[in-house]
């Protein structure tokens, strides 16, 4: 068996080591015996968002992140059709803003985003950096609740990012700004999309949300059993060394 | 300019402090410097016109200090004097520091040139108030991205704070650093011909992907490592100029690096093929200033490399060689050293996240560690500490190392036990500490190697470096 798993705009959007989380999903299939299938896809390159099972989309610096609004724009209907039939995507910090309906410039000027998801980011006078630690709405995961129950990453956007009422935070902040570093909600969660602005990478020390993608892309392929349990004893102690000493400081 | 009350002030509080420090025992320049710049904002201003000869300021992400104390090294042979922030205090605080340092109580520099290193960051603030003669820029490579935002700012921010009067002496091989010299007559350029690394194809990370002029992908023809190499923009025409100073016929032996530039050839004591660079930098520089190429030779090949950059320690279980990683490319080119060296290797990684660190480790991600991954079985340990010790660990094992192999150990001591505990016959150890570790761990490598009884020069066969 396979997953598709496709790394959009590499060579544009790889700010903050993103490829950790390509890193992390492969292996995570490997160890299992899933075989993963790696597309890095470029721009202008054909791209079938269909027969995809994740789609991972990135940060990129400013300028970067302007080439490739234009060229997703030309695929905005493919992609909403794939989304609306359960793919699979993580779209973090410029990738997250790109799905969302508008970013507004300091000058108020709005740069036209997807508008896949009901969320719209304004720019912010302030670069919001620094450790974060959310506390997971669990009805939004729906995962077992033996394992972690926070999400642990590291943030830096100026943009501020607002929720419309029909989509709900991946959880609060507890450590952190999160979306906008008002109301105390961090990413969202619309179908299978993911959307966040914690890096750090994010997969590697948040396991339990790295197999709930692998889940729902083995899912929609219509298959429904339980993962292999991996030795996640190594992961696990990043992540709780990490929530603890930040709490701490807190 | 005329000086005010403000800065005697200043530089009297300055020495005044300086004194107490180094009476004390202690380095003296970054609580001076903060003083004095308190007393008066325009100190640097006021102290760096009593250097006749000018001031030279080394910046870039990568090389600054081994290209600083290279350049140091070649004007120490020339039997020149000049001012020097040796420690590698390169904020506004420590630059100060360091000309308070070669300023007398009356005012007037003791030295008529001043060798500065300039942190990419401080260079707006430091060249609105000096206008250096000479600018060397090393490289731009991502590092401690929190602190910085966009490695497109800190790029620009630099390009933009350049007066027009200074000389640059520029990178020719690395896009970010080259396009500086477009349409300037100031500028002159070092670069390399082809190193035994030198790639057609590149799989490391790279920050210039695109043409920073006109945005067109780069085409390569050779990579030498990160976006350094010959490249060229089928878009706008630009394209790596032709350096002035070209190095050529390079090769490493025992751990030494040689190259000739015109058919002559120059050694120094330095691993790793991005020293080469810093090497070409300091001789462009030291061209520039006057000096024969005989002293460029000398300066060069009796030049000690400096704190915990590939500084080896002859402790009783034998040699380690302490490096500072603080960067993807830095890190990159610090495993291909490791894996060029055909031993079996024990490692240690402390990788702290402190302000000096840069607070944000997710560069861990980019560096390609999955190189040491391949290497798995010539590698006995990698021992991981500091605060972010888990993290690391964690980095490796997807990388492809044995989670076995993994050692956990916060305290530093401890961590430097775990190291030395075995050794087989033929095993490498080194130690790579972020900025923060790096001072505790050459303490601890330095006091071992001491009570080793064996000091640098004995443990080498008695061959005086400084000959």
């Amino acid at each position: 068996m396979n997953l598709k798993i496709c790394h959009l705009y590499p060579d544009l959007l790889d700010l903050y080591g993103d490829r950790g989380n390509i890193l992390t999903l492969a292996s995570r299939c490997r160890w299992r015996g899933i075989e993963p299938d790696i597309q890095q896809a470029s721009l202008g390159e054909d791209l079938d968002f269909m027969s995809m099972d994740i789609l991972f989309i990135g940060g990129g610096s400013d300028r970067e992140q302007g080439l490739l609004v234009q060229d997703l724009m030309r695929r905005e209907d493919e992609l909403r059709k794939a989304i609306e039939n359960g793919l699979v995507v993580l779209a973090i910090c410029g990738g997250y803003q790109m799905l969302g309906k508008y970013y507004q410039m300091a000058n108020g000027e709005r740069i036209d985003g997807l508008g896949i998801l009901d969320v719209w980011t304004i720019a912010g006078t302030k670069r919001l950096i620094g450790n974060v630690v959310v506390e997971l709405n669990p009805t939004i995961l729906g995962v077992d609740s033996q394992r972690l129950k926070t999400l642990v990453g590291f943030e830096n956007h100026s943009g501020k990012t607002h929720l419309g009422e029909e989509v709900s935070p991946l959880g609060k902040v507890i450590f952190g700004n999160g979306n906008n570093g008002e109301d105390s909600g961090e990413g969202v969660r619309y179908l299978n999309v993911f959307g966040t602005y914690l890096h750090g990478p994010l997969l590697p020390k948040n396991p339990h949300l790295a197999d709930l993608l692998l889940e729902l892309a083995l899912k929609r392929r219509g298959i429904d059993t339980l993962l292999m349990n991996l030795d996640d004893r190594l992961e696990e102690l990043a992540h709780k060394v990490m929530v603890k000493r930040l709490l701490k400081q807190a | 300019m005329k000086r005010t009350w403000r800065f005697w002030l200043a530089l009297w509080a300055g020495k005044i402090i300086t004194t107490g420090l180094l009476a004390t025992g202690k380095k003296g320049t970054t609580l001076p410097g903060k003083i004095s710049n308190w007393f008066d904002p325009q100190i640097m201003k006021h102290l760096s016109e009593s250097y006749t000869d000018g001031i030279i300021m080394v910046t870039g992400t990568n090389g600054k200090t081994t290209t600083a104390n290279l350049l140091a090294s070649i004007l120490g042979e020339a039997g020149k004097d000049f001012a020097f922030n040796q420690a590698g205090a390169n904020l506004v605080t420590g630059i100060t520091g360091a000309l308070i340092q070669n300023t007398s109580w009356r005012g007037t520099a003791r030295a008529r040139l001043a060798l500065l290193e300039v942190d990419e960051a401080t260079v707006p603030k430091f060249c609105k108030q000096v206008t250096p003669n000479l600018a060397i820029v090393t490289n731009f490579f991502r590092d401690q991205l929190d602190r910085y935002g966009e490695l497109d700012t800190t790029v620009r921010m630099v390009k933009e704070s350049l007066p027009k009067e200074t000389i640059l002496i520029l990178n020719a091989d690395d896009p970010l650093v080259a396009q500086f010299g477009t349409n300037l007559t100031k500028a002159i350029y070092y670069g390399v011909e082809r190193t035994p690394d030198s790639r057609e194809e590149s799989q490391e990370t790279r920050e210039a992907r695109f043409c920073p002029s006109c945005g067109t992908a780069l085409e390569y023809s050779l990579f030498h490592y990160g976006q350094l190499g010959v490249f060229k923009c089928s878009g706008c025409g630009f394209h790596r100029p032709e350096p002035k100073i070209l190095a050529q016929d390079i090769h490493q032996n025992e751990g030494a690096l040689l190259f000739q530039v015109n058919e002559v050839t120059y050694q120094i004591a330095l691993q790793g093929y991005y020293n080469l660079y810093n090497a070409l930098a300091a001789f462009t520089a030291a061209r520039e200033l006057g000096c024969e190429d005989e002293t460029i030779a000398r300066g060069l090949r009796v030049f000690i490399p400096q704190a915990g950059r590939m500084e080896r320690f002859y402790l009783s279980e034998g040699e380690a060689t302490l490096t500072l990683v603080k960067n993807p490319t830095g890190f990159d080119q610090v495993i291909q050293t490791m894996i060029g060296v055909n031993k079996s290797l024990g490692i240690l990684i402390g990788i702290n996240d402190l302000a000096a660190d840069g607070r944000d480790i997710s560069w861990l991600w980019d560096v390609n560690f999955e190189r040491l991954g391949e290497q798995d079985r010539r590698i006995k340990k990698v021992v991981c500490t500091g605060l972010r010790a888990e993290d690391i660990a964690l980095r490796l094992k997807y990388a492809g190392v044995s989670v076995e192999k993994l050692i956990l150990e916060h305290s530093l001591e401890g961590a430097l036990d775990h190291l030395k505990k075995t050794r087989a016959e033929d095993e490498a150890w080194f130690v790579l500490p972020t900025y923060t570790l790096l001072f505790p761990f050459r303490g601890i490598l330095e006091n071992l190697q001491n009570s080793a009884g064996l000091t640098k020069s004995e443990a080498k066969g008695g061959k005086e470096a400084r000959a």
